[in-house]
């Protein structure tokens, strides 16, 4: 493993940056005599405060919350939502963060303890954990609560550096106005306002987006690349399969079409306690590819409300990254001896956003390939986890080479400069993995096994981050596909093939 | 077939006959279909059916229960009562004078039943002045937010699945709580109301009991 010794060095210069930069107290613009806006340097994040200022009771715990809205909880319950603060990965990038005194505080929180920045409740402990650690108030520790997107009224889009959406550019307006896409809500607990703004996918950007403060490059771009995909062009937003059970996810990408309009499916439900029957009914879980931290912040008694549906997250996530790519193979001669190709073709079939998305550079999806003859001897191997489970060097791998300004390698977001490469597949794009083999001249076939993998990050990472061997990172077998083909039948590869 | 059914329990026979038998009744579930059929319950037939089951004998010839321990129906909420029916017909809610009542019970004779009822006036609410902050507000330390949030200001129930409790018996209304918390009943979804009971003291119950009771027999 590779010791990056400049990083440090970055590091500092990059925290003398932040430090000019942020290191400004909190700010308040008087909005009007009952309300003052704070703003949170760093993020992009402000908040509208009636009494000068905010506290954990201008929030609500998300546990009220679901006693009335019960399917929503237990779906965002176990959630990466509901985890984001505790998140031991985030918390242990927040904390080394911290300890360079980078000034990322606001920026890293705004998104995954918007409450916390809000109310100033978090505090860092460096001496706890491998790097240190944040808590905050028990309300705020919730992360991604209910509270925190349902009293969100408004964008700061137009504020960001870049004119777009990311970096926690939202509006939290808390208290008794709870906002969402019904237009004709009542609730006896509290206000409701149509908000179009939450049924959009520019809603999910806020955060879903994130450039580096400094120099201002896209570090997550999963906002962007729905944005510019054919998704967006079907009007088909982050909700419509993000709040969606995987099988009518599957069938938006599929059809391009939003759920209330794909037929022969049952989306209604009631959406609150005493409610009216809604048509379409919206899951809270927002599953993505993250299986391994649903599954190790799970729980599995649902009588208690700490609990409910803690246990589904993680199913739907494997279901999710199971159902979203597809794998086709072919195999050429290359020349007219021994020597043969096998190409396995990778297509995004069903994520709006590039495959893998987030941070690409973080995130892993390589293909494992495996060719044997008919005699049961391998051919080729490639793409199989090595002895300290990592990816080797030479696989086919989906991502992005991150770097930073002088052109070394990137290990944490905030030292990114630039990628070298972008791998990551647009959505229903493809890409291929090609592999060259010799086949013995005695075999009558040969077959082929290619699976595609996941994982959220590298063994290398978690040891640096959460300890050495704290963590074995599981992989998660996404698609698995297996062919044989008749050597005699192989034909050479083609100018068109090459093209594909 | 309305026809048909209605001319049969005329006639009198046991169980409210049917030309065929009633399809079976499965584990209830909350879907489109089981929302249309509470949409389009017939009263009228609920009251014949009530007649020929004799739901009064337990209930009240008004859906006013004639002892403290069985549940005043008057003016129950429609979804909620038939959920409740059907819980019984399956054994998911235990009571074997229910269950034997229900065994010879179609859904749709549940649904009309519960559409009948609702049509009949709860029994008056005894008490009056200031309801106890549990009503009104709950308390958020023990994630309990106001009974009324749920079931109405008056105690009058909400939407298709929560009951009303205006106007119920003391001792039902106990024995409700005291299962839920004991995890006796179980069929309340989400475990949302054996959650609620298990925070509260008796004592509480008790107040709880008073706000909503009518009456008390003497």
């Amino acid at each position: 493993m590779k010791v990056f010794v400049h990083a440090t060095w970055l590091s500092l210069l990059g925290g003398l940056i932040f430090f000019a930069v942020f290191a400004q107290a909190k700010e308040k613009t008087q909005e009007n005599s009952d309300t003052t806006l704070l703003s949170f340097p760093g993020s992009y994040m402000t908040a509208e405060a009636p009494h000068g200022h905010l506290t954990d009771e201008d929030w609500t715990d998300p546990r009220i919350c679901g006693q009335c809205h019960t399917y929503q909880y237990e779906g965002w319950n176990g959630s990466m939502h509901s985890n984001s603060f505790k998140d031991p990965v985030f918390q242990a990038e927040w904390a080394i963060a911290e300890k360079l005194e980078l000034g990322l505080g606001d920026l890293c929180g705004a998104c995954h303890t918007p409450i916390g920045v809000a109310t100033g409740s978090i505090e860092f402990h460096p001496d706890r954990g491998v790097h240190g650690e944040f808590t905050a108030s028990p309300v705020a520790e919730m992360g991604v609560s209910c509270d925190v997107c349902h009293t969100i009224s408004g964008s700061n889009m137009t504020k960001t550096a870049v004119l777009e959406h990311g970096n926690a550019s939202f509006v939290m307006s808390p208290g008794n106005v709870k906002r969402a896409g019904l237009q004709d809500a009542e609730s006896p607990y509290h206000d409701t306002q149509y908000s179009e703004h939450h049924t959009k996918a520019d809603f999910c950007g806020n955060c879903h987006n994130i450039f580096h403060p400094v120099n201002n490059f896209p570090i997550e771009r999963t906002y962007d690349e729905w944005k510019y995909s054919i998704y967006a062009q079907n009007d088909i937003q982050c909700q419509d399969c993000h709040m969606m059970p995987v099988e009518v996810g599957n069938m938006v990408a599929d059809q391009l079409l939003p759920p209330e309009k794909l037929e022969g499916v049952d989306l209604g439900g009631f959406v609150a306690l005493g409610g009216p029957w809604r048509e379409v009914r919206h899951r809270h879980g927002f599953v993505g590819g993250n299986a391994v931290l649903t599954a190790a912040m799970n729980a599995a008694n649902s009588d208690n409300p700490e609990d409910l549906g803690r246990g589904t997250n993680y199913d739907e996530a494997i279901k999710r990254l199971q159902s979203v790519a597809s794998l086709q193979l072919s195999v050429d001669k290359v020349d007219p001896n021994s020597l043969h190709r096998v190409n396995v073709r990778v297509t995004n079939e069903r994520a709006g956003h590039n495959l893998p998305t987030s941070l690409v550079d973080v995130r892993q999806v390589w293909i494992e390939v495996v060719v044997t003859d008919d005699k049961g001897n391998e051919l080729l191997r490639n793409g199989t986890l090595d002895e300290n489970n990592e990816v080797p060097k030479d696989s086919t791998t989906f991502g992005a080479h991150s770097v930073d300004a002088e052109g070394n390698n990137a290990e944490f977001p905030w030292e990114i400069a630039r990628f070298t490469d972008v791998t990551t597949i647009p959505p229903k794009g493809h890409k291929y993995g090609r592999y060259f083999f010799n086949v013995p001249a005695d075999v009558q076939s040969i077959n082929v096994v290619a699976k595609l993998h996941y994982r959220s990050f590298s063994q290398y990472l978690a040891d640096k981050v959460l300890g050495k061997d704290a963590v074995a990172v599981p992989s998660v077998e996404m698609v698995v596909l297996e062919e044989s083909f008749p050597v005699g039948a192989i034909k050479t590869a083609s100018i068109a093939a090459e093209q594909d | 077939m309305k026809t048909i059914m209605i001319l049969l329990v005329g006639l009198g026979v046991a169980g409210v006959a049917q030309a065929e038998p009633p399809a079976p009744v499965f584990p209830f579930e909350w879907n489109r279909a089981t929302v249309a059929m509470i949409d389009n319950a017939d009263a009228t037939r609920g009251a014949e059916i009530a007649e020929q089951a004799r739901c009064g004998r337990c209930h009240g010839d008004e859906g006013i229960a004639e002892d403290d321990y069985s549940p005043s129906i008057a003016g129950q909420v429609v979804g909620y009562q038939f959920k409740q029916l059907v819980d019984y017909h399956t054994g998911v809610r235990d009571s074997r004078d229910m269950s034997r009542a229900l065994r010879d019970l179609g859904l749709q004779d549940m649904v009309d039943l519960a559409a009948y009822y609702a049509t009949l006036p709860a029994e008056a609410q005894m008490s009056s002045g200031e309801p106890p902050v549990l009503v009104t507000a709950g308390d958020k330390s023990r994630l309990l937010i106001g009974c009324n949030s749920c079931h109405g200001a008056s105690g009058e129930g909400m939407g298709y699945e929560v009951p009303s409790l205006s106007g119920q018996k003391i001792n039902y209304f106990l024995e409700t709580m005291y299962a839920f918390r004991d995890g006796e009943r179980r069929n309340d979804e989400y475990a949302r109301m054996r959650y609620i009971a298990s925070q509260l003291t008796d004592q509480e119950i008790q107040e709880l009991a008073n706000w909503y009771a009518a009456t008390p027999l003497e």
